[in-house]
């Protein structure tokens, strides 16, 4: 093998990507703009329609509220809250449809039993899964429970009771989580899904056009009959699908990071911050690398199958899944990189970026993922070379 | 130049099983000779021509290029040899000029070598002009110029042309007959596949008559026209595929 030949074909096949369009939107473009849009933008557009929620007044309708006069009264006080009369036996449609936006029920004589110092409960009708629902409901309760705490207020002073008595022991809960270990934590449940996904993602573009995209255009002939072994012809469109893989992998992962950030940041909720350590990164790239030269030579491999690009395509979506399935592992609580797990491309790789992201170093079973993940790497590069010997595949027109 | 034994390919097909695609066939090409296999579609005129340009492997028997074996020494026979279609087989995302660049590099011509032989390409291919085109802008000659160009950058003493004109208009064509006979003078070794009988009868010193993988009968055009005692080569053709039908 002349590792100068494989050069030029390398240096052949990234020009010819870089100049491909198709190639650059999911190389680059997409790692590029999907993250800042998916999760800036879409944090943006609930968090601006909540704040709109807060300010609208919304329509609500009182049951049986002869029950509870001075209640209703300091409901009509809100003022972003408007009543409206609704039957009692058309309250779920009126939700539904959205006529009201929540609905409270009073009970049979709730005033004067609570004047007596009886106990009852009040009914509140609201949809879980309307967001403008969701916040009446919350504003309803959070009224109702200061109108309970003053009744209760009033009972204990009857007794001359102090408030203080009732509560001995407060409870306070401080999150010790640094907002690195916030942002730690959010970025490991992610980061090694999309590393994974965009990895390959970002290579099939390229290996499709390198392989059944050249059969279609006659060029892979032409290649062929030139004084290039079939390892040198695999290994330099191997290396050229590697190095999207790669930089999609990169580009994504870098665009995510921030974008994901900044977005949590933007919900005002929790601060978060994310900085990886050196470990961290060693441990990705030692695990990614290996995958990504699997993922180059099966796809590789796979695509030289098809006789055309639309082929190409259609054998490599079941692939997608493949691949989707274990890496979501990353997002199931609980689930650890155990020895056996070491040994289960994909979700390996997943589990052990995760584990590193937390600072979890588990460097045996990182050993292990990373030896697997060659094993498979050489796999991907022996049946891609194979791929490219086989008279049937080559010549499948 | 050229020199084939018994070369044999059978294609395992699951749903039609074997399939001889050529069958036994022995012939022999010399320096400054245009050798033409004349047959129908899937004759096995281009499985022929593969499998001396070693992209295939025979089934049995063997062939050598420029005194190297298809089988053991492949390398050094795509090194010797120069192979176009009629399907340009170009690079649509690169220039001309690069597409030259590329396949000179691939040969093993470097720096000022491959300067010099780029530049003598270009003048004397008339490319001068759209050298720095991108291939899919160009038109169909001009295509088949840098196709040419990247056939002979490495000045291969024998040409294996697959019918070359097959897909191309009447001016393109022209281009590619007339590069057959430069080659010709220029000593080179041509062995060329076709189905048009008018171009064999003009270029090929030596025609042979393929069918269904074998080879029926191989001569020059006067020694078919004196033993069929027909002038014309279609007629000739269909006379000896008729007979060994």
């Amino acid at each position: 093998m002349n590792l100068k030949k494989v050069k030029i074909v390398f240096f052949k096949e990234m020009l010819d990507i870089l100049r491909d369009r198709r190639t650059i939107i999911s190389m680059l473009l997409v790692p590029l703009l999907v993250f800042p849009i998916l999760t800036m933008g879409f944090t943006s557009l609930i968090l601006s329609q909540a704040k709109k929620a807060e300010k609208q007044t919304h329509k609500i309708a009182l049951l049986q509220e002869q029950n509870a006069p001075g209640l209703t009264e300091i409901i009509k006080k809100i003022p972003t809250l408007e009543l409206v009369k609704i039957p009692s036996d058309s309250i779920q449609s009126a939700i539904n449809n959205k006529t009201i936006r929540a609905a409270i029920k009073f009970p049979e004589n709730l005033e004067t039993k609570l004047q007596n110092e009886e106990n009852d409960s009040v009914l509140i009708y609201y949809d879980q899964t309307e967001m403008k629902s969701a916040i009446v409901y919350t504003k309803l309760k959070e009224l109702l429970k200061t109108y309970a705490d003053s009744v209760t207020d009033l009972r204990l002073l009857k007794r001359k009771i102090d408030r203080k008595l009732l509560s001995p022991l407060k409870i306070k809960a401080e999150n010790v989580a640094s907002p690195k270990k916030v942002g730690g934590f959010f970025i490991s449940m992610f980061l090694p899904y999309i590393l994974v996904l965009l990895a390959l993602q970002g290579g099939m573009y390229p290996a499709i056009d390198l392989t059944a995209g050249e059969k279609e255009r006659g060029t892979l002939e032409t290649i062929l009959v030139s004084p290039l072994s079939r390892l040198e012809i695999s290994l330099g469109k191997f290396f050229a699908v590697l190095t999207a893989t790669v930089v999609t992998a990169i580009l994504g992962t870098t665009s995510m990071t921030v974008s994901s950030l900044l977005g949590i940041a933007k919900g005002g909720e929790m601060q978060a911050a994310f900085s990886m350590s050196p470990e961290a990164g060693l441990v990705i790239l030692v695990l990614m690398l290996p995958l990504c030269c699997f993922f180059a030579g099966i796809l590789l491999a796979i695509a030289l199958l098809a006789k055309s690009y639309k082929e190409a395509q259609s054998y490599l979506t079941p692939l997608m899944f493949l691949v989707i399935f274990p890496a979501m592992i990353s997002f199931m609580p609980g689930f650890e990189l155990s020895t056996k797990v070491a040994f289960i491309p994909i979700v390996s790789t997943v589990m052990g970026i995760k584990e590193a992201l937390l600072g979890n170093f588990h460097w045996g079973k990182i050993w292990i993922t990373f030896v697997s993940n060659c094993v498979f790497a050489s796999f991907g590069i022996i049946v891609a070379k194979r791929a490219f010997e086989k008279e049937s595949v080559i010549f499948r027109v | 130049m050229i020199q084939t034994s018994n070369l044999t390919k059978i294609f395992e097909d699951k749903k039609r099983g074997k399939i001889t695609a050529v069958d036994n066939i022995t012939f022999s090409c010399k320096a400054g000779e245009v050798f033409g296999l004349l047959g129908l579609n899937g004759a096995g005129k281009t499985t022929t021509l593969r499998l001396l340009a070693t992209s295939l492997k025979p089934t049995s028997g063997t062939a050598s290029v420029s005194g190297f074996d298809i089988v053991k020494e492949p390398q050094r026979v795509k090194e010797k040899i120069g192979f176009l279609t009629g399907d340009t087989g170009l690079y649509a995302r690169l220039t001309a000029e690069e597409t030259i660049t590329y396949f000179a590099r691939l040969y093993g011509l470097h720096n000022s070598d491959l300067e010099k032989r780029k530049t003598e390409i270009i003048k004397l291919l008339d490319m001068e002009d759209f050298k720095k085109g991108q291939v899919d802008k160009l038109s169909l000659g001009q295509k088949q110029k840098v196709s040419i160009a990247r056939t002979v950058i490495h000045n291969p003493p024998v040409l294996i042309l697959d019918e070359p004109t097959a897909r191309l208009d009447v001016i393109s064509a022209r281009n590619i007959v007339e590069f057959i006979k430069e080659a010709k003078r220029a000593g080179k070794c041509i062995i060329f596949s076709t189905h048009i009988m008018h171009e064999a009868a003009k270029l090929c010193d030596v025609i042979a008559i393929i069918h269904k993988g074998k080879i029926l009968e191989a001569g020059t055009l006067p020694q078919f026209q004196e033993k069929y005692k027909i002038q014309e080569l279609d007629d000739i053709f269909v006379k000896i595929v008729e007979e060994k039908r």
